[in-house]
């Protein structure tokens, strides 16, 4: 309020400075103008009225005017400019020459001083009014009263009429001090109630920011809880799978090795189940997030068919796969929670198809200069789903049928799951099915293409293999013309049959034109004649000798029997074919790299070196599966039952390789991993250490990388990884340090099949 | 000690409102000295005002009876009238304000002649200039105007004051001598206006005689 005050008092007297100097001016104008000069008879001089415009007027002026524009706050200032407004009016009336007019300057000045909102200033103004009328009514009263004789009080009644203004302006001065008080007071009560809601927001923030720290501690705390359930679930999974896959590789009796399989297949059942609950509550706690690693796509398919081919070929179920796509050499994305979509939808489809077939393809959606958009779809000619339920299949605990639940198993949530991951993927996922007619879901996914490698196309074919003439035989149309697509792609000429008798017939026909076949592809499963029984026949027939014949098979080469080697097949490759794959396979049987029989069956079966393998595990069950299965696979095992005792059993050069629970009663693995490399550091060597846990939370692999350990096998485990990750590791025999070897054969049930 | 405070309040010297004007400051002494100067000042500048606007000039000295050798011949149905004017007096235009006023009441009870002073050494135009009283006595209705060259007539009537008026019955006795203004070239009422009306309305005027502010007719003040 007095902030205000202050400002008004300030643009008042402002005001009332620039009018004083005008006043002063027009005082010497008027003046002049009225009376110039003086004169008697012909003589003349200035008019004294001009003399006291310029001094007088200035002299009114000068003081107020000056204060009014340094201390224009200052309450002398405004006495005097009320008393000094006055004594202008004065001085102005005179100088008019009496003019009744100018008299209401005066009154006009009184109403100007009611700006200051400052009834006091009233008082000096009225005070020099009724003095100056009071003392020329005494001394002059002719100069303001017109005659000589007047009533000494008629100055009263002069005075009286600026005490009737002086009235009206300090009930207006009141009046005006009142509402301001008033839009103070309203100012200040906004400002109050701003303050306390601006208190209210800083307390309810604080409220909220400790609601939210006790969030963010609870979901901590969930997160912890899901790692530990995850870590304690999978412990005992690990005995019971574990156990399971080493009873089954004993001799046992039909019976048991029935109840055994049962005993694996539920475990694995539960195991999935479990993995899918622990995927869901981490979606729904928000703590799912994506990786950003480089990888290849185009093997990851790959892998991910070559999973699905023995299940399909059990249910004698067609697995195509159709990759449409140039891609780029490396991607940037989530591969395993690609894979877990890719896994899903295809283990889906399987478990809903009884005949039939199952195709994987792959197309592409969209590409600029720095990501792919993929269009993947995973049709089958499986039971379909219900346009009632085909909304509704990609909510969490929906199956679309209940009574599916009953026949196929499942949660319910792996479509749910999916659905989320894929939108983490900035894609989305959807499905056309007809009941009973079988389904093609479908995503998209959006990859940044890695700078790693530049972008060009992987399966581009040497200029050899254009203009060759190849005959696919396969009784699966489909598969005929993914073939067909794929071979045309490579430039050369394939020649599509049937069935057995057909490619005969086509063959004899070539010979006779002179353009017998380079090569020939043979499904190994056809009805009438098989492809072995067609690749007999070819070589047993003269005249159809040299073309180099690849099997395509859903078993693989170990189970197609002793005699394949008789039948004289260049190659053997199980389906689904990828493009890579058959790529590599076409340029192998056609001398262009490579043996021409590949691991895959040469050698699939042999054993790796014997390795000094170091047991840390605490657990009982956990350390007699491992113990078990790395014996079986002919390695020589160490055991540690703590970490103390890791360590000291640990000497350089004694151990080709350490398995490292992480878990472990004093020393847990990261610091035995952690003391270990310390001693390297003095002693050289570097012992491989691969970490084995159950904790399978993201970030768990980056610790164990970061303690200073090589490789990653995760609880419960799986026969053919620990074969794979000691292939992979294979080292020489009594050597310091193993390598990577990712040229290594794999396992038969999971290693390559080409 | 209200009274003092108030004052206080007025110069602004509460130490808490003003801290650089408390009692004992520098500027607190200037603006003191300032203010007693300005109040010094200005009483002389209105004193010298009030002096110079009502001192009335040198003091007529009529005939008593209208002399028989004045330009103008006395009137016997009405009173005659004569108005002395410097034609450049800034002052007598309050005069010539006045006059009509009277005449607008009581015009046709009077025979008004207005003597305007004529040097015979300055052009006519000198007297006729648009910036002197010249329109403003032309423009007086009913009246008279004549060219006193080198004030004749008024130096005949005793006039030495611009403004000076006259009143002469119908027998030619002198009844009022004196100025219409209240003062120097201030309009509004005056004695002198009250005392012409009362005089041609037949009553007693409480003077007959009244100062007279302007220049100078013919050379002195």
């Amino acid at each position: 309020m007095a902030e205000h005050q202050n400002e008004i008092y300030a643009q008042t007297s402002r005001w009332f400075a620039i009018l004083m100097l005008l006043q002063w001016v027009a005082g010497i104008v008027v003046a002049i103008w009225i009376s110039p000069r003086t004169w008697a008879g012909t003589a003349s001089q200035v008019h004294p009225h001009v003399w006291l415009a310029v001094f007088l007027g200035g002299a009114i002026t000068a003081l107020p005017a000056v204060l009014a524009i340094l201390r224009p706050t200052l309450p002398l200032t405004r006495h005097l400019v009320a008393a000094a407004q006055m004594l202008m009016s004065a001085l102005l009336i005179h100088l008019s020459g009496g003019r009744i007019e100018t008299h209401f300057h005066i009154f006009g000045s009184l109403a100007f001083l009611a700006y200051y909102r400052d009834w006091r200033v009233l008082i000096p103004a009225t005070l020099v009014v009724a003095c100056d009328h009071a003392t020329r009514g005494i001394y002059f009263p002719q100069s303001v009263f017109g005659v000589l004789t007047a009533s000494p009080w008629r100055w009263v009644e002069h005075a009286g009429w600026v005490l009737f203004e002086d009235i009206i302006l300090v009930r207006f001065c009141l009046r005006g001090v009142s509402e301001m008080w008033e839009i103070a007071r309203r100012q200040a009560s906004i400002e109050a109630i701003g303050l306390d809601l601006e208190r209210k927001v800083q307390e309810r923030t604080a409220e909220l920011e400790q609601a939210r720290a006790a969030a963010e501690e609870a979901n901590r705390a969930k997160g912890a809880f899901l790692a530990n359930m995850s870590h304690e679930i999978r412990t005992p999974m690990n005995g019971v799978i574990g156990m399971t896959e080493l009873a089954l590789a004993t001799d046992l009796s039909p019976e048991q090795r029935d109840y055994l399989e049962t005993v694996r297949t539920s475990g694995e059942s539960l195991l999935s189940v479990i993995n899918d609950i622990l995927d869901f509550s981490k979606i729904e706690a928000g703590k799912l997030t994506l990786d950003s690693v480089d990888f290849d796509l185009e093997e990851l398919l790959q892998d991910v068919v070559r999973a699905f081919a023995i299940p399909a070929h059990r249910k004698g179920l067609e697995l195509l796969y159709q990759n449409q796509v140039h891609l780029p050499a490396m991607l940037v994305g989530d591969p395993g929670r690609l894979r877990q979509v890719l896994v899903n939808l295809l283990g889906n489809a399987t478990k809903f198809t009884d005949k039939g077939e199952v195709e994987i393809r792959v197309v592409e959606a969209g590409r600029d200069d720095r990501s792919i958009t993929l269009h993947f779809l995973i049709s089958d000619t499986g039971i379909g789903i219900s346009p009632e339920w085909r909304d509704r299949v990609f909510e969490a605990f929906v199956q679309a049928d209940g009574s599916n639940t009953r026949r196929y198993g499942g949660t319910g949530l792996g479509l749910s799951i999916c659905s989320r991951l894929v939108e983490l993927m900035d894609g989305k996922i959807w499905v056309e099915s007809r009941g009973g007619r079988g389904s093609t879901f479908q995503f998209t996914s959006r990859f940044a293409v890695s700078a790693e490698a530049p972008a060009a196309p992987r399966t581009a074919a040497p200029e050899a293999l254009a203009g060759l003439s190849v005959l696919v035989v396969d009784d699966n149309s489909t598969n005929r013309d993914i073939l067909r697509e794929l071979l045309l792609r490579w430039r050369m000429r394939p020649i599509l049959a049937e069935s057995g008798p057909r490619a005969l017939e086509i063959m004899h026909r070539e010979v006779a034109v002179g353009d017998p076949f380079a090569l020939i592809l043979l499904d190994a499963h056809m009805p009438e004649m098989d492809g072995f029984a067609l690749a007999r026949h070819i070589q047993d027939d003269p005249t159809l000798a040299g073309p180099r014949i690849m099997m395509l098979s859903s078993v693989e080469a170990s189970a197609a029997g002793p005699g394949l080697r008789a039948t004289g097949l260049a190659h053997y490759v199980v389906k689904p074919v990828t493009k890579a794959s058959l790529l590599k396979a076409v340029l192998t049987v056609l001398g262009e790299h490579g043996p021409r029989v590949t691991a895959a069956y040469s050698g699939a079966n042999e054993s790796p070196d014997a390795m000094r393998i170091l047991l840390a595990e605490d657990n009982i069950v956990n350390q007699k599966v491992m113990l078990l299965s790395l014996q079986k696979l002919g390695h020589r095992v160490t055991v540690a039952t703590n970490g103390k005792s890791a360590l000291e059993a640990y000497q350089p050069n004694a151990f080709d390789l350490i398995f490292m629970d992480i878990q472990m009663p004093l020393m847990d693995g990261y610091e035995v991993t952690r003391a270990i490399r310390q001693r390297e550091r003095s002693d050289g060597g570097h012992v491989t250490i691969v970490a084995l846990t159950a904790h399978v939370m993201k970030g768990d692999r980056e610790l164990c990388l970061e303690a200073g350990m090589d490789d990653y096998l995760a609880k419960p485990l799986r026969i053919a990884d620990l074969v794979s990750l000691l292939n992979r590791w294979k080292c020489v025999p009594n050597s310091s340090n193993c390598l990577s070897s990712d040229s290594a054969a794999g396992f038969p049930s999971s290693g390559p099949l080409v | 000690m209200v009274k003092i405070a108030w004052w206080k309040d007025v110069i602004g010297g509460t130490a808490s409102r003003l801290p650089n004007l408390t009692s004992h400051s520098r500027a607190y002494y200037v603006l003191l000295i300032s203010l007693v100067a300005w109040v010094g000042a200005l009483g002389f500048g209105l004193r010298t005002l009030l002096l110079f606007s009502n001192t009335p000039g040198t003091q007529a000295s009529p005939p008593s009876l209208f002399p028989g050798d004045s330009p103008i011949r006395l009137s016997h149905d009405r009173a005659s009238l004569l108005v002395f004017i410097h034609p450049q007096c800034a002052c007598s235009g309050a005069t010539l304000s006045e006059l009509e006023q009277f005449l607008t009441c009581c015009g046709k009870q009077v025979e008004t002649t207005i003597f305007v002073y004529q040097p015979s050494s300055i052009p006519r135009e000198w007297v006729e200039s648009q910036s002197g009283l010249w329109p403003t006595v032309r423009r007086l209705p009913g009246t008279r105007v004549v060219r006193d060259l080198d004030a004749v007539t008024a130096r005949l009537f005793g006039a030495h004051i611009s403004g000076q008026t006259l009143l002469y019955d119908v027998n030619g006795r002198l009844a009022f001598s004196g100025g219409i203004t209240a003062s120097r070239g201030h309009s509004g009422d005056n004695d002198g206006r009250e005392a012409l009306t009362a005089i041609v309305g037949n009553r007693v005027p409480r003077h007959r005689h009244t100062p007279v502010f302007g220049c100078a007719l013919y050379g002195e003040r």
